[in-house]
């Protein structure tokens, strides 16, 4: 009996050791900062320079994968345990907002892309840093489009729908006008957005899919696919789009910056001329388009704000900014680096830089991306015919003022009146 | 002997201590999450937490999506664990028909699907099942067949992976029925071949009833597995096409890891849990019926 509780007392001893001597192999992190996918790839290359500009400092960089860095996020605030710096997708900042886990940010630059900049801003107060940005607009294939008679995309949704007919009739079996993945959002997001009336109202309190501007944008959503102008794939049924884009297997392909990237990679140089971009056509002239992309947030738990600022400053300079775009395709958030090559003298990056001004920012709350993936699944039944435009958006318009039901109490137990989350007491005289 | 029992004690101790503090407490914080309205709201401000009782569960009773989600992983239980079954019986025999020395490559070719990553078969499953380039659709066209849309459409996805779920499992209950087979002695064979039994009788009269309880315990794993469907609709088709592929483990991580709705998360895998009881209860009692034959 004795023995063996000796026995057991040892073993405690030593797994108590072990733990005690899990947090010394550590090298000291003078900054901790975590970042998600290929930009933590590209923060690592530029950390060096970073060290070397700021003797003494050291910093460690942590890469989160884009599936699951939110809860990453989410779990570090919760054991009141979060890095020093993050980068965050915008949509992501609300929810670390409200659990008034971020530091107000400071002024950093004065050219930052404006809608980049709003969604970081809660009750006037910003809470990151725009790193890159991002937005959606239309690839296409020029020589079709001459082809069937137009020598550039139209601007409305009436000349870009005449277009897609006419290039239809050009197109063989199993080819497409257009190509906009059933499993993304963004492209119905942008629909609605070139709308007048919001997709949330009284403040984000309550859903407004049932007003006219989105069941415009969904009956026009729909139309695309039931006219057999899209076809209703989600993109992971392709096997490579850019090249069935090259073959011709669609005109239009709504889609993002980092596509720039992925049809160099995938389609020889001498297929360069077969692709271009342009801005988002809407209901009676240029569109808008959504905003997207990162900021730098800091944490309030953090106990190296000045570090972690300077940080954030020096991956904003020019310099770094068009060093990430070469890294990882990322569009820089200040405008003044888009006068700098190759940013300047990329022909099929001058659409993203108008889109870029052309922009409407969503409703910041934790909520979005749910409503967003709700409102995908609610368009894919009517792309498909099985509900209604009236009929879907009404049953959706109960469900996301259930989802909001939590927020619509939160907002009546703070005092703050507007739709913003209320910040901590402390925080304004932290931040000093 | 108290000596013995207590040093016994001793080492069931850790496992216990892991069970705990891994299973049962999680499991009752699980139950009690349930009851709550615990999301993000709650962690910013615990004033924003409230027992709300069964509201969740009332809730989870009108909600299309459980409902389907439900059916969804019902139709992969009804019809995968049959003919998982099935087919680990019929392998196992029919490998034992073949030649000795090609044995092992059967039943290593059969089982290789056990042992690989979930996420690579589906992937690999992805390129077969590709309505224009997979390899599938290439083979129903020699034969004259047309061209599935496997994955897009809602009713064909979710036989597609069921197909994938079982030939994933299938392999594992092969081997055990395999191993089972060889402990029925010889001599129930040589008697039944004097009295003159046909192979169709050994097989039904001697073969199956002897492995009914080697069968019975593979339905209630193969039950339980089944249940708990994920990874592969979560890789093959991320629940679509129109949420028809979508498993109630797919709706729970949904809810709870992506929306942060913990409390009506909570209720769906107390949800679950209940259901997985209430099949393993049948189960053993249609098992316990077999037996008394």
């Amino acid at each position: 009996m004795r023995s063996a509780f000796d026995r057991a007392r040892a073993l405690a001893a030593l797994g108590a050791a072990m733990l005690a001597c899990a947090g010394c192999t550590h090298a000291p992190c003078g900054l901790t900062v975590w970042a998600i996918g290929s930009e933590a790839d590209a923060l690592e290359r530029m950390v060096p320079g970073f060290e070397a500009s700021h003797p003494g400092s050291s910093v460690c960089v942590q890469e989160l994968a884009w599936s699951s860095a939110q809860a990453r996020l989410l779990s570090a605030v919760a054991a009141g345990d979060p890095p020093d710096v993050a980068q965050v997708g915008d949509t992501d900042i609300a929810m670390l907002v409200t659990l008034h886990a971020l530091r107000p940010e400071r002024h950093i630059a004065d050219d930052f892309f404006p809608g980049a900049l709003q969604v970081t801003r809660f009750d006037g107060v910003s809470y990151g840093v725009p790193w890159y940005v991002d937005t959606r607009l239309l690839f296409y294939r020029p020589d079709i489009l001459r082809r069937a008679g137009f020598d550039r995309p139209a601007r409305t949704w009436n000349g870009w729908l005449k277009q897609m007919r006419a290039v239809r009739r050009i197109l063989g079996p199993g080819q497409y006008a257009l190509l906009a993945p059933t499993n993304e959002y963004e492209f119905l997001e942008v629909l609605a957005l070139q709308e007048p009336a919001p997709m949330l109202r009284d403040g984000d309190r309550y859903s407004n899919f049932t007003s006219t501007s989105f069941q415009r944008a969904l009956s026009f959503y729909k139309s695309l696919y039931q006219g057999h102008l899209a076809p209703r794939v989600d993109d992971r049924q392709l096997v490579n789009l850019w090249w069935e884009m090259a073959r011709g297997d669609f005109v239009f392909y709504v889609s993002g910056p980092w596509n720039i990237g992925e049809f160099r990679r995938f389609l020889p140089p001498r297929d360069e001329d077969l692709w271009m971009t342009a801005p988002m056509p809407g209901p009676d002239g240029p569109g808008v388009s959504i905003i997207g992309g990162s900021d730098f947030v800091v944490f309030r738990a953090s106990h190296r704000v000045r570090l972690a600022r300077e940080f954030i400053r020096y991956m904003l300079a020019d310099e770094q900014q068009v060093r990430l775009y070469e890294l990882t395709g990322d569009l820089p958030a200040r405008r003044g680096v888009w006068r700098l090559p190759p940013l300047s003298t990329d022909i099929k990056l001058q659409a993203f830089r108008s889109q870029l001004e052309r922009v409407r920012p969503f409703e910041a709350i934790p909520e979005w991306d749910e409503i967003m993936d709700g409102m995908r699944r609610m368009a894919a039944r009517v792309a498909a015919g099985d509900a209604t435009v009236r009929g879907a958006t009404a049953r959706f318009d109960r469900t996301v003022d259930g989802w909001l039901a939590k927020r619509r109490e939160f907002l009546a137990r703070s005092r703050f009146p507007a739709a913003m989350p209320p910040r901590g007491d402390s925080l304004g005289a932290k931040a000093r | 002997m108290k000596r013995k029992r207590s040093t016994g004690a001793l080492f069931v101790l850790p496992a216990l201590v892991l069970l705990a503090v891994f299973v049962f407490i999680p499991l009752i914080g699980v139950l009690g999450l349930s009851l709550t309205d615990f999301g993000v709201y709650s962690l910013a401000d615990s004033a924003n937490l409230h027992v709300i009782g069964a509201a969740n569960y009332w809730h989870l009773l009108r909600d299309r999506e459980a409902w389907q989600a439900l059916e969804t992983t019902l139709v992969v239980v009804v019809v995968g664990v049959p003919a998982t079954l099935f087919l680990s019986l019929v392998s196992a025999l029919m490998i034992e028909s073949i030649a000795e020395r090609w044995r092992g490559m059967f039943r290593t070719a059969l089982f290789v699907p056990v042992v690989c990553s979930t996420v690579a078969i589906a992937i690999s499953w992805r390129y077969l099942l590709n309505t224009r380039f997979g390899l599938v659709n290439h083979l129903l066209a020699l034969l004259g067949l047309g061209a599935p849309d496997w994955l897009g459409s809602p009713h064909l996805a979710i036989l597609a992976i069921t197909i994938v779920v079982v030939w994933k499992g299938f392999g594992y209950g092969m081997i055990i029925v395999s191993a089972a087979r060889k402990e029925i002695p010889d001599e129930l064979y040589d008697a039944a071949r004097i009295e003159g039994a046909g192979v169709h009788q050994r097989l039904l009269r001697i073969t199956v009833p002897m492995l009914a309880p080697t069968l019975g315990l593979l339905a209630l794993l193969d039950v339980s597995g089944y249940w708990q469907l994920f990874a592969e609709p979560y890789v093959l088709t991320q629940g679509g096409p129109l949420g028809s592929t979508t498993s109630l483990l797919l709706l729970m991580y949904e809810r709870g890891f992506r929306w942060w709705r913990w409390g009506a998360a909570s209720a769906i895998a107390v949800a679950l849990t209940a259901v997985m009881w209430l099949f393993a209860w049948v189960q053993r009692h249609t098992r316990a019926g077999w037996r008394g034959e």
